[in-house]
């Protein structure tokens, strides 16, 4: 594979730059597979009749599958030269197969680290597409080379 | 069952109790298979090769893998599971009739990649638990600190993570 091992610098960005839109549309198989994956038995994830027990229209979306769309809305971005420090995610509303999620994000804030790298806090959401519903939102933190 | 101050000091009387878990090593299949699940490309989850090229010893897990994991082991047979299909080993430290138990967000702290071949141990400890009322009534929520320490001692990953009782 020859794929690049350069990416974003910390000069490449500016407070108030956003990143690229991540948009992703669960389906029921990905979520069995990732009830797999992780071992996960809770029924919400992939027993709908359970779910529907519960009240809701369908099974749900893993609330780690929420938070690895966004943690893969950072790293698409900063490439692999790029680290992400901190992800702190709240899940909000549940999200079913066949949602468009749509996952933005914006710089916040930029300072330089005693590591010698650059650091960015950033605000991240992720939205369903056919209502506007914020089912996921989040604050994270990447290094980048100077 | 609605939550309420009973159920919370139930619930409290764990606050501080440290457990750790030996978790085995995080193989690179193990690594391939999440980054599948989660509709990833990135070559850092693939490709041994890239992954030196950008200073790793071998591919890397993707950030969340390590705490989306629910259980490390085989797990209980069908019959220790919940009606739901949790663990009732999982919720030893909180209530397991009535009350719904679900994920409340993740506070994670990346301090080092996390290469195929790490050999973990996970410490846990519940650090908190509140009564606040939300949209649909009372809401207990409880926070559970996790750190994911390699054989070396490096802590490589902290997690503080809330669980709802509702």
């Amino acid at each position: 594979m020859t794929t690049k091992t350069t990416g974003l610098r910390f000069g490449d960005v500016s407070v108030g730059d956003r990143l690229p839109e991540l948009r992703r549309t669960p389906s029921r198989l990905q979520l069995f597979r990732y009830s797999a994956v992780t071992w996960n038995s809770h029924r919400i994830h992939f027993d709908a009749e359970y779910a529907a027990s519960e009240g809701y229209p369908d099974v749900l979306v893993q609330s780690h599958l929420h938070g690895a769309f966004l943690v893969s809305l950072c790293t698409d971005w900063i490439g692999p030269t790029g680290t992400l420090r901190r992800l702190e995610v709240t899940v909000r509303r549940y999200a079913v197969p066949g949602d468009v999620l749509v996952c933005t994000g914006t710089v916040t804030g930029a300072e330089r680290a005693d590591d010698g790298t650059g650091l960015l806090h950033l605000d991240l959401t992720e939205t369903r597409e056919s209502d506007q519903v914020r089912c996921a939102v989040a604050t994270a933190t990447v290094a980048l080379p100077l | 069952m609605a939550v309420d101050d009973t159920v919370l000091e139930a619930v409290r009387t764990r606050i501080g109790t440290e457990s750790a878990h030996e978790l085995g090593t995080i193989t690179a299949l193990m690594i391939r298979r999440y980054a599948r699940a989660i509709g990833e490309s990135n070559p850092l989850y693939y490709d041994t090769e890239f992954a030196r090229g950008c200073g790793h010893p071998d591919i890397i897990a993707p950030p969340n893998l390590v705490t989306a994991v629910s259980a490390w082991d085989e797990g209980p047979a069908e019959d220790g599971l919940r009606s739901d299909g949790v663990p009732t080993a999982a919720l030893q430290d909180l209530p397991t009739e009535g009350v719904r138990v679900m994920g409340g967000g993740e506070d994670i702290e990346f301090h080092a990649p996390i290469p195929a071949g790490t050999t973990l141990t996970e410490r846990s400890a519940m650090v908190g638990a509140e009564l606040t009322h939300g949209s649909k009534g009372p809401v207990i929520v409880v926070r559970y600190r996790h750190e994911f320490v390699a054989a070396d001692g490096r802590v490589l990953l902290t997690s503080t993570r809330k669980v709802l009782l509702r």
